[in-house]
């Protein structure tokens, strides 16, 4: 038995093994903050909202049910912290629910192949334009504000939202492409895997 | 709208930086379901590059955790948290950001004001005749077919047969409470500021029914079933609750011009005008003075009905409302000096027995003294 069987890491995590709870952090912790920096936009925000949600776990560790994906009970716990913790349970807003309800999809569709889209994506900000990459960066990695940017680089913010718009678009038409080359290549294998079985 | 335009607001709005025309351009545009796929792969683009962009340390983290793990546990054992349901005795107030430590000392608060607020049962009851009798503590009443003092009164249904039905009021102050058996055997917790008219019998084949002027009570009534099938109606204002036999809350209060009628165990029914619903376990029917429509919300009974065990419970409840409920406890009127104040929620509980400076105490320290009280002869000023 591994940590990779959910039912295991499930029993393990309930009765308090440290190393369970090690294999949840290192495999979980960076992605849920990704996950967390998605929805409020905000890397220390995103960084203490999965610090309280790992602490809930082991605070409540005795509620888990092992016949529950512990990742996706994890995801909701983030959700659930994000929503409760910082927006104070205000309403949320149409656009807002478009952009939750867009998260939970990539969240859903990315899920088998994240490891090789976050790559993907690397690879290609970092060969992006040189101008458009720091700029990209500065406010992606930095958290600067679109005016802060114009400031810090001496340019207009009209400047900074065409550099940032087009490495958007960059980076989403190889996403595009990229993403249907990947499901192409799944669905080849499972093709091999049906014409074995014949 | 162009393509370029709407892929310009759409990178804008997920960094933040849309204005208000944008924002409304892209709500406009998003109601186009084939747009809903564009707006999501832009999304998307955002989410897998958060994989890369943040400096998340997992070590640190864990470092991070153990602290909290650790603030937790001392939390944990320096307030045992009770349900109200075995008689809370520490308040436990989450601030609105995370839960503080409270280190307070009521020992050196001030003794008088305790005791000047200190609620004293003085509830009044009205006979159908308009004679008057005060219910004052250490002193018994009885009467025909009642027994009772300051804190209860309870009815006996005699078995001679009368048409004539007479109707009692019971007035409860401000501070005060009360419990009645009415003759069918239905109870009912007044609050405090409440006044109810019920008939001091109930006559066979007929409708019981009561009616809550104003305030809020807590009804667990007699079953239909005890009593030849005869239903049991609550008038409040002008809404209608018809009860089978049922444990139920409605609070009615004058200043909140609704009425919040709470179920916790059976089934009643609700009328307002010509709208009607029928209520489950756990929720809550809300009706407006000047409506006729009604609002269904689920809700922890169990909360809302906290005040007949001794207790204020607060669920994420604004100060605005809490004060609400404090000025009826402690009859205090109240005064907000920034308006903003009025919007801190808080949670926990309260044994009602504390004095009101400890209360405002606790909110002080809770909110790391972001709110702080002013308390002049009866009126406490908010800052």
């Amino acid at each position: 038995m591994n940590f990779t069987n959910n039912t295991y890491l499930a029993e393990q995590l309930k009765i308090g093994n440290t190393k369970a709870y090690d294999y949840l952090m290192h495999t979980f912790y960076q992605k849920l903050c990704a996950y967390a920096y998605t929805l409020s936009h905000n890397h220390d925000t995103a960084e203490d909202i999965v610090q309280n949600v790992f602490v809930n776990i082991w605070v409540k560790k005795k509620k888990i049910n092992p016949l529950f994906p512990i990742k996706n009970f994890l995801y909701k716990l983030v959700y659930n912290e994000f929503i409760n913790q910082y927006r104070k349970n205000k309403p949320v807003e149409y656009l807002e629910k478009k952009y939750f309800e867009a998260v939970d999809t990539s969240v859903d569709n990315t899920t088998k192949n994240i490891e090789k889209l976050i790559k993907i994506v690397n690879k290609e900000i970092e060969s992006l334009p040189p101008k458009c990459k720091q700029i990209f960066l500065l406010s992606k990695k930095e958290g600067l504000t679109h005016t802060e940017i114009a400031e810090y680089l001496d340019v207009s913010t009209k400047t900074i939202e065409g550099h940032i718009t087009r490495a958007f678009k960059i980076l989403k038409d190889k996403l595009d492409t990229e993403g249907k080359a990947i499901f192409f290549l799944l669905f080849n294998l499972d093709v091999f895997s049906e014409i074995k079985k014949l | 709208m162009k393509q370029v335009e709407i892929e310009k607001i759409i990178v804008k709005y997920i960094n933040q930086e849309a204005n208000h025309k944008e924002l409304e351009e892209l709500s406009g545009w998003l109601k186009k379901n084939e747009n809903i796929s564009i707006f999501n792969h832009f999304v998307n683009v955002e989410y897998l590059t958060a994989h890369n962009m943040g400096n998340y340390n997992i070590n640190k983290a864990k470092a991070a955790i153990d602290v909290k793990l650790k603030a937790n546990k001392r939390k944990q054992r320096r307030y045992q948290i009770k349900r109200f349901s075995v008689a809370a005795s520490i308040l436990i107030l989450f601030g609105f950001v995370t839960l503080k430590y409270l280190n307070f000392n009521t020992a050196n608060q001030p003794k008088e004001l305790s005791k000047k607020n200190n609620p004293k049962n003085k509830a009044i009851l009205t006979l159908g005749d308009g004679r008057e009798i005060n219910l004052e503590k250490d002193k018994n009443y009885s009467s025909k077919n009642v027994v009772g003092n300051s804190k209860k009164l309870l009815y006996t249904q005699d078995n001679k047969t009368k048409t004539n039905l007479s109707y009692n009021y019971l007035t409860i102050p401000r501070g005060g409470n009360l419990f009645v058996q009415l003759a069918d055997g239905s109870k009912v917790w007044l609050n405090s500021e409440s006044k109810l008219k019920y008939p001091d019998k109930f006559i066979k084949g007929k409708p019981r029914q009561i009616e809550l002027i104003y305030g809020e009570a807590y009804l667990e009534v007699s079953p239909s079933t005890k009593h030849n099938g005869d239903v049991f109606k609550v008038i409040s204002k002008s809404q209608e609750i018809t009860v089978l036999g049922t444990h139920f809350n409605i609070k009615a209060y004058i200043e909140d011009k609704k009425i919040e009628t709470t179920l916790v165990e059976g089934n009643v029914n609700v009328k307002k005008g010509n709208s009607e619903v029928l209520l489950k376990p756990n929720q809550q029917s809300i009706t407006i003075t000047n409506s006729n429509s009604i609002k269904v919300l689920e809700v922890d009974a169990s909360q809302e009905i906290a005040w007949i065990k001794g207790v204020f419970s607060f669920n994420e409840e604004s100060l605005e409302n809490m004060m609400k409920t404090l000025a009826r406890w402690y009859d205090v009127e109240f005064i907000f000096e920034t308006p903003k104040s009025k919007k801190y929620l808080f949670t926990g509980v309260l044994e009602k027995t504390n004095s009101i400076t400890d209360f405002l105490e606790f909110i002080k320290a809770t909110s790391e003294n972001e709110i702080s009280f002013e308390l002049k002869e009866k009126t406490v000023i908010i800052k």
